[in-house]
């Protein structure tokens, strides 16, 4: 029975032998070749990251706005910024060389000199001198921030929780080195593993303030980046938490572009290289803008502006009318893109100039006289009004009530009235009783039918986020937002272009150019990303020649609102062509509230909102934060400004000034064999009338137009010197009056 | 006369040749890892090791003569001592896992668990000695006993087994108390033991299972879905539908990293294995192996290696020895009619091949990974020297054949039907 028991055993033992024998076969011999693979992938080293230079925006005539320079940037790893108990354990298991006296040492020891040396490190780069140690560690929970956020949504998404690459990775600390300081840093770096410096670029400003707000910045990859991230399937192209993106600006506009593709290096452990994928620099991007075009009209803005008491600000805006190329995008003050981080907190605190804000494309305000041609158009293309319809202005539309829905000249005590007018009259005066007439027998949906074919309410086509869509109240707006009373009360208003109707100085010059040419179409901004659409407005030409007779008499007739101040030379070949307009400023625009806040990442900002009320900046703050918290006591009063209203006006108002210059004959009539090539906009903020403050402004602009662009105001003439320009204006001049 | 084979006209010639070339497989594979990682990011170089497994294994021939010199039956007679001695042993372990001391680096911590005690030039696994301190107290204890026939009488030999099994528990040692049962039951069953009581114990442990489970670290548990997870399409069926499963006790994570969290062993000793093909990379030639992917590639994990630079060839040549050693070890308890040789020979047999099929087992990826060396192949000192032992005691059976006039023992049925038992 002994030996059949040990029959059994071994019989059992050789069962179970057998299936290893089986399962051994199995591996080695029918399946190797999946085991060969699978060894060899092992032995692949981790891949190298190439970092792709970002492309360079150049302005129309191919100079250098932004460029993308080598620099290298300190980077230190995840574990170490983060200091979480696994990372911490990992270091201080890792890297025997300098870990050589502790070899025998305990946890506790190993994790007190780890803590001791990455103190170390932080003060030694704070003593680096770029940036402080404070500044630093900042930055570093910033970064840990970010990373957390990337987790937790990463988590999310997969259904469990989990490391994510940016946990395993080093991030930027300190960027932009030059050549000295890197070598430096590199010998700051071999005192600990976890610290490296590594090629990097950085941008490089080479345009000034004018140009800040318009190239825009780069920012961190957020979290809501890389759930969005079109590219997340591409390796070398995905967003990764520790790289930078465009947030704002043609960085952003034209991110796809500027972006290049990384370059990816791997080789095994044998030394073999498996791939070597150089990375591709992103592209150069042309802007439509004149450089010195731009730069000229920030100067001129800059001048101006100083001498007026009350103004915080103001924007210009030049287009091609044919094309609609956006040739100078100005918003005053600007700032200097390359020291704006440096200059942010003092930037941000300015709550009265609020130089961060993109006023061209950003702020809407209210239109005033300049909607008045394309209320007239409107009301000739709908047969309500014709070229011949009078309407008798008596200073007010209700003689019994002269108080109210008054003419302009009848304010202030001075009792003055147009008489008889018709439709280039209407303009040529800006008399707002022959708006009112027209407005009301248009009625607010008509109305507001063609001002979205003039392209007021959407945005102009550039792309930018800050770009504002402004307000054209159509009666769904009104339903949605008001009190949806479509009166005729409210047509006359929108005739003159008061109310809820406002207009982003943009949209005004794009306005001006539909005027101009007799189309809509989107503004241009970046060469690679034109638009070609367009979307001609309906209108005779007897209609539109009658709008472009008021606008000229605007500033060409003796009686024209703007002739006294904005008048220039037809002998230079052009006659300038526009439309004043006063927007009287609601109270909003005086007050600006504080609103500290806590965002759902846990940081404190402040937001510095312009309401009429402390209720209302309340309301607003909900609808632009949505999901921040804040304590309604500490909603404080930032600034008011201008504080004090000047006695002989009841209301601040911002000037506008918005024209074309058009071609003439030699007599300086118009020329209706030619479009006119340049439309622009500008706006003065609390700047007071616009035939008194902006018109002369605007007279300004378009003599730096000539100047800049020569005779023919030809958008790609050859950059503007103005060491010569004085020359040849003069020659220009010359040729035209003997 | 009938022609027999040389492993069993002379197995103890046959069993030290076995053991001889798997020493010779083993430190090739040492040295065939070139280095050797023996701590937490340290590692030294291999042939260091090789060296020292060579110098351990002189010693265990050493040690075996002297065995083989005093006679496995004067050994014997001092089994419950030495049973107790090796408990004693276990003892600064348990003190020092349940009060976190090391009794001055005597006894050192190494990933949560206690297991050596520290002595000057070696580390001392008073568990690996227990083992043969428990073969050699269970056979002593069964030689001339009848009891275990009944159910009652199994008692108490599973109630002493619990002790030292308790004492490497609480280390903890799981590999090593899981190596006790196979013993336990290869010597009772061959002993002559009911096979209805041995399986109503086995039925009692299977049912007993959960409650295991339940007491598992949840490292010990991952090891154990680990196997599971092996079939991709499992993987990707859980993945899709985390709560279809559920009651795996998976989740998705489980599932999703497996490969670099409880797979990574798996996974990394699998290609080892497979990527050696038929004939292996050759010696010496494998990236793979050199690189830290498999820790403990050295000891649990050598027949990685093994596979990996000799292939299927190469494995096979290390399962035969072990075929060689676990036939000849049978044929030695055949020969003596000696009680406690018999049971001790067998005793040894089953602590080889549990040890040879669980260590293959996890290498191959069909058990959990347990702490399990590879008999004469695995570096480590203590585990070598306790195998010698148990090889000595072995070959020292075939040696002594007493002349005796007593029928063999455990011939229960011969015994049962003249009527001798009840």
């Amino acid at each position: 029975m002994f030996e059949t028991r040990l029959k059994i055993l071994l019989v059992f033992l050789l069962f179970a032998a057998g299936i290893i024998v089986a399962r051994l076969f199995d591996m080695q011999v029918l399946h190797a070749e999946t085991y060969r693979q699978q060894a060899e992938e092992a032995l692949v080293l981790p891949a190298k990251v190439l970092p792709a230079v970002r492309g360079r925006i150049l302005d129309r005539t191919g100079s250098e706005l932004v460029s993308d320079e080598p620099s290298w940037e300190v980077r230190v790893h995840y574990d170490v910024l983060s200091m979480n108990t696994s990372g911490v354990r990992n270091w201080c298991r890792k890297s025997p060389a300098w870990s050589a006296g502790l070899n025998e040492a305990s946890d506790d020891e190993r994790e007190a000199w780890f803590r001791s040396e990455t103190e170390a490190m932080w003060h030694a780069l704070g003593a680096f001198g770029i940036m402080s140690e404070g500044e630093l560690r900042a930055e570093a929970e910033d970064i840990c921030e970010r990373v957390t956020k990337i987790h937790a949504q990463v988590s999310k998404r997969r259904g469990f929780d989990s490391p994510v690459r940016e946990e395993r990775m080093s991030h930027a600390v300190i960027d932009g080195l030059n050549d000295q300081q890197q070598i430096a840093a590199r010998s700051l770096a071999s005192n600990w593993p976890w610290v490296v410096v590594e090629d990097a670029t950085h941008r490089v400003y080479h345009a000034g303030p004018a140009f800040g707000h318009l190239l825009g910045r780069l920012g961190p990859v957020s979290s809501t980046v890389i759930d969005e991230d079109p590219y997340a399937d591409n390796p070398l192209r995905s967003y990764m938490g520790n790289e930078q993106l465009g947030v704002s600006g043609i960085e952003k506009v034209a991110e796809d572009l500027l972006r290049g593709t990384r370059g990816r290096y791997r080789e095994n452990r044998d030394g073999v290289v498996l791939e070597d994928v150089a990375a591709k620099p992103g592209d150069d991007v042309r802007l439509t803008i004149r450089r010195d075009l731009q730069d000229e009209l920030y100067k001129l803005f800059g001048e101006h502006i100083a001498k007026l008491p009350f103004s915080t600000g103001g924007a210009v805006v030049v287009l091609d009318v044919k094309t609609r190329d956006c040739l100078a995008l100005v918003s005053y003050p600007g700032y200097d893109p390359s020291t704006y981080r440096e200059r942010y907190d003092d930037l941000r605190s300015d709550t009265r100039h609020q130089p961060l804000r993109f006023r061209a494309v950003a702020n809407r305000y209210v239109p005033g006289s300049i909607v008045k041609p394309l209320v007239c158009l409107a009301g000739l293309i709908t047969g309500e009004i014709n070229l011949d319809t009078h309407f008798d202005c008596q200073g007010a539309l209700f003689p019994e009530h002269s108080d109210r829905w008054r003419c302009w000249p009848n304010q202030s005590g001075a009792r003055m009235h147009h008489g008889s007018l018709d439709v280039t009259g209407g303009i040529k005066h800006s008399c707002n009783i022959f708006m009112y007439h027209t407005a009301q027998l248009v009625g607010v949906e008509r109305l507001t039918n063609y001002f979205e074919m003039a392209g007021l309410g959407e945005p102009t086509g550039t792309g930018l986020i800050e770009e504002s869509p402004g307000i054209n109240p159509t009666p769904l707006y009104l339903e949605e937002y008001s009190d949806g009373a479509v009166t005729a009360g409210r047509a006359r208003l929108y005739g003159i272009g008061q109310g809820e109707v406002s207009v982003t100085p943009i949209q005004a010059a794009n306005l001006m150019a539909v005027y101009a040419s007799g189309e809509k179409r989107y503004v241009n901004l970046v060469e690679e990303m034109r638009h070609e659409a367009d979307w001609p407005l309906p209108g005779t030409p007897p209609m539109w020649a009658a709008i472009r007779r008021g606008l000229y008499g605007v500033v060409n007739d003796n009686d024209g609102t703007a002739h006294r101040t904005a008048y220039i030379d037809p002998s230079c070949g052009y006659a300038l062509c526009g439309k004043t307009g006063s927007a009287e400023v609601s109270r909003s625009w005086n007050v600006s509230y504080r609103i500290p806040y806590v965002d759902d990442q846990d940081h404190e900002h402040v937001a510095i909102i312009r309401a009429t009320s402390r209720n209302e900046a309340h309301e607003v703050f909900v609808h632009k934060y949505p999901g921040c918290a804040f304590a309604p006591g500490d909603v404080k009063v930032a600034e008011q400004w201008p504080d004090r209203l000047p006695e002989h006006r009841r209301k601040h108002s911002h000037a506008w000034f918005a024209g074309y210059l058009a071609p003439v004959d030699g007599a300086g009539n118009l020329r209706s064999d030619r479009t006119p090539p340049i439309a622009f906009a500008l706006l003065v903020e609390f700047g007071g009338s616009g035939g008194r403050v902006a018109a002369p402004i605007g007279r300004e602009v378009a003599r730096k137009l000539i100047e800049v662009l020569g005779p023919d105001l030809d958008a790609d003439a050859p950059p503007y010197d103005p060491q010569k320009a004085s020359d040849g204006v003069a020659r220009a001049d010359g040729e035209r009056t003997p | 006369m009938k022609r027999r084979f040389f492993i069993l006209t002379q197995p103890g010639v046959a069993i030290m040749a076995a053991v001889m070339v798997l020493l010779l497989i083993g430190i090739a594979s040492i040295l065939a890892s070139k280095s050797v990682q023996i701590g937490p990011g340290i590692s030294a170089s291999s042939e260091e090791f090789a060296v020292k497994q060579g110098v351990i294994a002189c010693a265990g021939v050493v040690m075996s003569l002297i065995v083989m010199r005093i006679g496995y039956l004067r050994i014997a007679q001092h089994s419950y001592l030495i049973f107790a001695g090796c408990l004693v042993l276990l003892l600064p372990m348990v003190l020092a896992k349940t009060f976190h001391i090391t009794f001055g680096g005597l006894v050192p911590e190494s990933r949560g668990a206690y297991r050596w005690i520290q002595l000057p030039g070696f580390q001392l696994q008073p568990s690996e000695l227990m083992k043969v301190g428990y073969i050699l107290a269970l056979a002593w204890y069964l030689r001339f006993r009848a009891n275990y026939r009944r159910f009652s009488g199994l008692l108490l030999p599973f109630l002493v087994s619990l002790v030292p099994m308790v004492l490497i528990l609480r280390q903890p040692d799981l590999g090593t108390v899981l190596l006790f049962f196979p013993i336990l039951f290869g010597m009772l069953f061959v002993a002559g033991a009911q096979p209805k009581h041995l399986l109503a114990i086995i039925a009692l442990g299977v049912a007993s299972a959960p409650l295991l489970w339940l007491k598992m670290h949840d490292y010990q548990k991952s090891r154990v879905v680990a196997v599971a997870l092996q079939s991709e399409s499992l993987r990707k069926r859980i993945a899709a539908d985390p709560e279809k499963y559920a009651f795996t006790g998976f989740d998705k994570r489980d599932v999703m990293e497996w490969e670099v969290s409880s797979g990574m062993q798996l996974v990394n000793s699998k290609a080892a294995l497979g990527s050696g093909g038929m004939f292996g990379q050759g010696w010496g030639k494998g990236t793979y192996v050199e690189q830290h992917f498999l820790p403990d590639r050295h000891n649990d994990f050598v027949f990685a290696i093994v596979g990996h630079e000799w292939g299927f060839f190469g494995c096979m040549v290390v399962l035969a020895c072990f075929a060689v050693i676990i036939v000849a070890g049978m044929e030695i308890a055949v020969e003596t009619s000696e009680p406690l040789g018999r049971l001790m020979a067998l005793g040894v047999v089953c602590l080889i091949a549990a040890q040879t099929l669980i260590n293959l087992g996890m290498t191959v990826g069909l058990m959990p990974i347990t702490g399990m060396t590879l008999p004469f192949v695995s570096y480590g000192g203590s585990s070598l020297l306790t195998n010698f032992l148990a090889i000595s005691l072995l070959i020292s059976v075939s040696q002594y054949r007493p002349f005796m006039l007593a029928k063999k023992p455990f011939e229960w049925q011969r015994l049962e039907a003249e009527g001798q038992v009840g």
